[in-house]
């Protein structure tokens, strides 16, 4: 909690929502709260651009949203994967780490 | 690109219910985001309290979502048309005048493009319509004057600028049939006249070379295919002697 969160790079919020979802259907707050759970604090995304990024890439037709009932007993708009997002997903894994690869070599030689 | 289509039409159509559901998924979020704080300890007043702040601002939010569909554009534009409906229905006399002026306005400019369009910007009717000019006599009373006869004669004769030469007179004629007389737009030309505008009788012939002079008989062509003389009705004019008032 003390240190600092982190910034994400632009288009950076898509991929990971990609990745939360594919295991499995979830609402948005979930999303928020597996994002910050899974990098240990480092992540912590708000409403601010989480709701657009899901309103975007279900257009994109890479989520599809349905309403069920939640864990809690409330309606609550949970978000899937969609075949089209799955492979959006691992197009986007391999641009990633080729960014990151090349990221880290550059930094490496210096 | 179906699929956006379809979501934005979704959008648009069915806008308070996307509405809705983006308020009803906000206000979700909201109170799962309270129950944590609550969970951990927190009052529930502080609880809420500490979630809106994690929210940020929720109109703001919601103008995101609505720009991430897409719609935005329409959507305002649909918006501002409906509040200028109202306040146009609001003011009925103002908007009945102003719809008033606009119609006169619209109407006034259509009909001087119309004309504008038929006397300058389409070409005239006839053969090599960019080498037609009209001439004119000018003299000390006034620019443009009627040439006299003999004028035009040495004109014909003199100029070695113009192709072919030849002159008109408007004049009204008065047609005398079987069902009383009427007026009919007609005008005295030279013998040329036709050749120069490039223009051939439909039946018929043109006029011929010495038909304009004082002496010769006087001929007439007549417009075909109008109200005065329709095309089935001039055949049997041809070659027809008629009198009529000139």
């Amino acid at each position: 909690m003390t240190e600092p969160r982190l910034e994400l790079p632009q288009g950076t919020l898509d991929l990971l929502i990609l990745k939360v979802v594919a295991l499995d259907a979830m609402h948005g707050w979930a999303i928020s709260e597996r994002l910050q759970q899974v990098s240990r604090d480092a992540i912590r995304v708000q409403q601010g651009p989480l709701y657009p990024a899901l309103h975007r890439l279900e257009r994109r037709d890479w989520l599809k949203a349905k309403w069920a009932i939640s864990e809690n007993n409330r309606r609550a708009k949970y978000y899937e994967l969609t075949p089209k997002g799955r492979k959006q997903l691992a197009a986007e894994t391999i641009e990633w780490r080729k960014l990151t690869d090349a990221v880290d070599h550059i930094l490496g030689i210096a | 690109m179906l699929n956006d289509l379809i979501y934005r039409l979704r959008a648009l159509v069915r806008h308070q219910r996307v509405e809705d559901e983006l308020q009803e998924e906000l206000q979700y979020h909201l109170e799962r985001e309270a129950e944590k704080y609550r969970e951990r300890g927190s009052s529930s007043d502080t609880a809420l309290r500490r979630a809106r702040l994690a929210m940020g601002g929720p109109e703001q939010v919601r103008q995101q979502c609505r720009e991430a569909r897409g719609t935005r554009l329409i959507e305002d534009l649909l918006q501002d048309l409906y509040f200028a409906a109202r306040q146009l229905r609001k003011n009925f006399g103002f908007a009945a005048t102003a719809i008033a002026v606009f119609a006169v306005g619209i109407a006034a400019s259509t009909a001087i493009y119309a004309f504008v369009d038929a006397a300058l910007v389409k070409p005239l009717p006839y053969r090599d319509a960019t080498r037609l000019v009209a001439l004119y006599e000018r003299i000390p009373v006034g620019d443009r004057y009627h040439l006299s006869y003999l004028d035009y004669r040495a004109w014909k004769q003199r100029n070695r600028v113009i192709g072919s030469l030849d002159v008109y007179r408007p004049d009204p004629v008065t047609l005398s049939g079987a069902s009383g007389a009427e007026e009919a737009s007609g005008a005295l030309v030279s013998d040329g006249f036709f050749r120069t505008l490039g223009v051939t009788p439909f039946l018929g012939r043109n006029f011929r070379p010495g038909e304009d002079e004082p002496t010769a008989a006087q001929t007439v062509m007549l417009t075909c295919g109008c109200d005065l003389f329709p095309w089935y009705a001039c055949e049997h004019l041809i070659g027809r002697k008629g009198t009529g008032a000139i």
